[in-house]
């Protein structure tokens, strides 16, 4: 690749060279291999839900074999909602933060944010999943299922198993949040930084205070750049799986009735899959038909990946085209 | 016009301190109506000052006085529990007078501090800080719950005991004779600990770091050095798809490898590799769910591109004079690349280790569908077991059919405070690392 005064020389057939070539293909192989896996192990599902695996409803257990739906829209629309809830804290909070380390840094703040940044970053998912249940006591329990209320005046507002005594959508969607805050803000905080100086300059030298420059110059330069960190933000959401489990669960049934019900617990995909594959979780109702469907629903997930991957992929190259050349 | 844009402020301020309170506490309710009542009475002040002494009209200020009054308003006339409107759940008064608050006070506090400083562009400048600091300080409060949480009740049930034996709950009969007649005696061995877990997550790393090390550092040299455009490109695209894909679907292909495996060769040696085996108490061979091998394969195609990406940044970071000074007094391709270009991206490759190991010790998603309790004791052929895990089994032991939860359910705070110490300690050291590759950047 690199080319310098020598020029590209007559390369030779050397040991270093097969062995990273042989190396290189390692991740084409794994990734070619997770697919053919997924799509070879979903068969079984596709042979027996057919379109139904589209439909808005989850039900293997019905008697009647041709009445039963394996519908993952449910599960979908989970995914979608608690993207939703946790995109919605973590973006202006990333935003505020990479401004404060950037254009409204005072003194150290810039390095003080950033070093807090790199070590909250450091703690791994579990340790959020396993601090659900405070969460829930603290805010959702008080705020939302009528804490201090005896049973007898709680039954008469809403039925007691409507209320989210066992966690929701909003929980596992703050929790998220919380995980993706030290994950995005770094990148939109480079989005930023890489706007060059000089268009910065030409603002302030113009007479721009602060504020101005930075709503009319620096976020609108940076905006592919931001977009993109938001993508790799809503798929590093939607790929996470403890956090869901833990916080949300894995029933996937119907479509919550009011579609924005986030106090209700609405699986999305991912602790979907974890509930189909894993024959431990629920012995009774896992078996080889399931596998299966968590299989497809597995590659569902991989197919939206891929998806918003590109787009980040061509929102960023666009972003280098203009600024970085 | 400053005296009442300094009350605004106080009084602004005070609303947002209480509705960042109720967020959490119920029992305030008796304060917001006055706080917004009081912001209506000084913003319509603030406003009136402001047409004296400016002789300007700003009808942003009086619209969020009377939000101020409506808000007020609403919050008096509103039941303590909201329900039926199909919501699932009682919602109480206060997480709306929260909202309230929070909405009004922050566009309050950045007016009144414009105006305090003299409504200058600097000023403008200063008083957009509130905006941005207030949810800050409420997502930092949110982490330092979660810590101070674990470190309260974590550090407390820690003691030497608990680290340094191994957790075991093993039932089985042993035969005796009496008699003449055979007696079956039933026998139980029961520890708590944790050091199974813990050692489970030292060897979950190191294997990992082992596996993932060559391979990333050759798809970093293969990336830089040899490969096209098109080529590199491809391999670049699949390391990063590798990382963006959700882990749970690498645990879902680990589990159908497992599952194939064990249909079509039960029982030979490959089962026993991939599935991990190990000795009951009473001297039974028992395979577990997946070998630390198998387990730390997977993990490492969450590694590799790490250490790849590193590799190939540090390769990158080379000044072109120091590599052709080399090619020009006749180092060959190779030799160079021993000695002047790997030598230059150490630092960078051990960042990318030092963070992978983070990685793998944080690693749950991969492994929980195909981990254990590390009963059958902790090298690279035994079952898979690491602290993440045994936070996970604390909640959904019963359910995963072992006996943690059951035993060891309390002790998950001691667990989490040991993974945040190992894996927030490798985030630092690898800091660190980068701080000082930033600063010899700059030397040259």
């Amino acid at each position: 690749m690199q080319k310098g005064i020598i020029g590209k020389r007559k390369s030779k057939l050397t040991g270093i060279k097969i062995i990273t070539f042989v190396l290189a293909f390692i991740p084409i192989a794994a990734l070619l291999a997770i697919i053919l896996s997924l799509v070879l192990n979903s068969r079984m599902a596709i042979h027996a839900g057919g379109w139904t695996l589209f439909s808005t409803r989850f039900d293997p257990t019905e008697i009647d074999p041709t009445k039963r739906s394996y519908g993952l829209l449910p599960a979908v629309w989970g995914t979608c909602l608690v993207v939703l809830v946790a995109m919605i804290i973590a973006t202006p909070v990333s935003l505020f933060l990479a401004i404060l380390a950037n254009d409204f840094s005072v003194g150290f703040l810039g390095t003080i944010v950033r070093w807090a940044l790199g070590l909250l970053s450091g703690i791994p998912p579990i340790i959020f999943a396993a601090m659900a249940p405070v969460f829930f006591e603290l805010f959702i329990w008080p705020k939302f299922a009528g804490k201090g209320l005896s049973e007898p005046v709680l039954l008469k507002m809403a039925p007691y198993s409507a209320l989210p005594l066992n966690g929701s959508t909003l929980l596992g969607g703050i929790l998220l949040a919380l995980l993706i805050i030290p994950f995005l803000a770094p990148l939109i905080d480079d989005a930023i930084k890489n706007v060059p100086s000089t268009f910065k300059e030409a603002s302030f030298s113009l007479g721009a205070n602060r504020w101005h420059t930075l709503i009319y110059v620096t976020l609108p330069s940076a905006i592919s750049g931001i977009s993109s960190a938001l993508m790799l933000g809503i798929l590093t959401a939607m790929g996470e799986s403890v956090i869901v489990a833990f916080a949300i669960g894995f029933e996937v049934d119907k479509i919550p009735s009011p579609l924005f019900d986030i106090l209700k617990r609405a699986a999305p995909l991912t602790s979907a899959v974890v509930g189909f594959s894993a024959g431990g979780f629920s012995p009774s109702s896992s078996g080889p038909l399931l596998t299966s469907i968590g299989n497809f629903a597995g590659l569902i997930l991989l197919l939206v990946a891929f998806i918003i991957l590109g787009i980040s992929t061509y929102l960023q190259s666009r972003f280098k085209k203009r600024f970085i050349s | 016009m400053k005296i009442i844009s300094f009350l605004t402020l106080i009084i602004s301020v005070f609303g947002l301190i209480l509705g960042g309170l109720s967020l959490v506490v119920n029992s305030l309710e008796a304060y917001p109506v006055f706080i917004l009542g009081a912001l209506f009475l000084t913003l319509t002040g603030l406003s009136i000052a402001i047409r004296f002494s400016r002789k300007e009209t700003k009808p942003s200020i009086i619209i969020f006085a009377v939000l101020a009054l409506a808000s007020a308003i609403i919050i008096r006339v509103l039941p303590e529990y909201l329900y039926g409107l199909n919501i699932n759940g009682v919602i109480h008064r206060s997480i709306i007078s929260a909202f309230l608050l929070i909405g009004i006070g922050v566009p309050a506090t950045c007016y009144s501090l414009f105006y305090l400083l003299g409504a200058t562009p600097r000023a403008r400048d200063i008083s957009r800080y509130p905006m941005f600091v207030f949810p800050i300080i409420l997502v930092i409060a949110a982490f330092v719950l979660i810590i101070f949480k674990i470190i309260v009740t974590g550090t407390p049930q820690l003691n030497w005991s608990l680290l340094s034996t191994p957790f075991k709950y093993q039932t089985w009969e042993t035969e005796v004779w009496q008699n003449g007649w055979p007696n079956f005696i039933p026998e139980t061995i029961k520890q708590i600990g944790l050091l199974n877990s813990i050692l489970g997550t030292f060897l979950l790393m190191g294997l990992t770091s082992i596996i993932s090390l060559p391979v990333g550092m050759g798809i970093g040299i293969f990336v830089h050095q040899y490969a096209g455009p098109s080529l590199g490109g491809v391999v670049r695209f699949s390391t990063t798809a590798l990382r963006a894909i959700s882990g749970i679907i690498l645990a879902v292909t680990a589990l159908s490898l497992i599952h194939v495996v064990n249909s079509a060769l039960h029982g030979t040696f490959l089962n026993y590799i991939i599935q991990g085996f190990g000795y009951y108490a009473n001297g039974a061979l028992l395979t577990g769910r997946s070998s630390f091998l198998f387990a730390s394969l997977f993990i490492s195609l969450l590694v590799i591109p790490v250490i790849a990406r590193a590799t190939e940044e540090g390769l990158n970071s080379l000044p072109k004079d120091i590599r052709e000074g080399s090619l020009a007094v006749g180092a060959s391709e190779e030799h160079t690349l021993k000695h002047i270009s790997l030598p230059w991206c150490l630092p960078n490759i051990i960042t990318g280790l030092v963070l992978g190991c983070a990685e793998a010790a944080g690693a749950l998603t991969i492994i929980f569908l195909m981990a254990g309790t590390g009963q059958l004791g902790v090298n690279p052929l035994s079952e898979t077991t690491s602290l993440a895990y045994f936070i996970f089994d604390c909640r959904f032991g019963t359910q995963m059919g072992d006996s943690v939860q059951t035993y060891m359910g309390s002790y998950q705070y001691a667990a989490a405070f040991l993974l945040l110490i190992i894996t927030i300690g490798l985030t630092v050291i690898a800091m660190v690392l980068k701080n000082k590759i930033t600063r010899r950047y700059k030397a040259i």
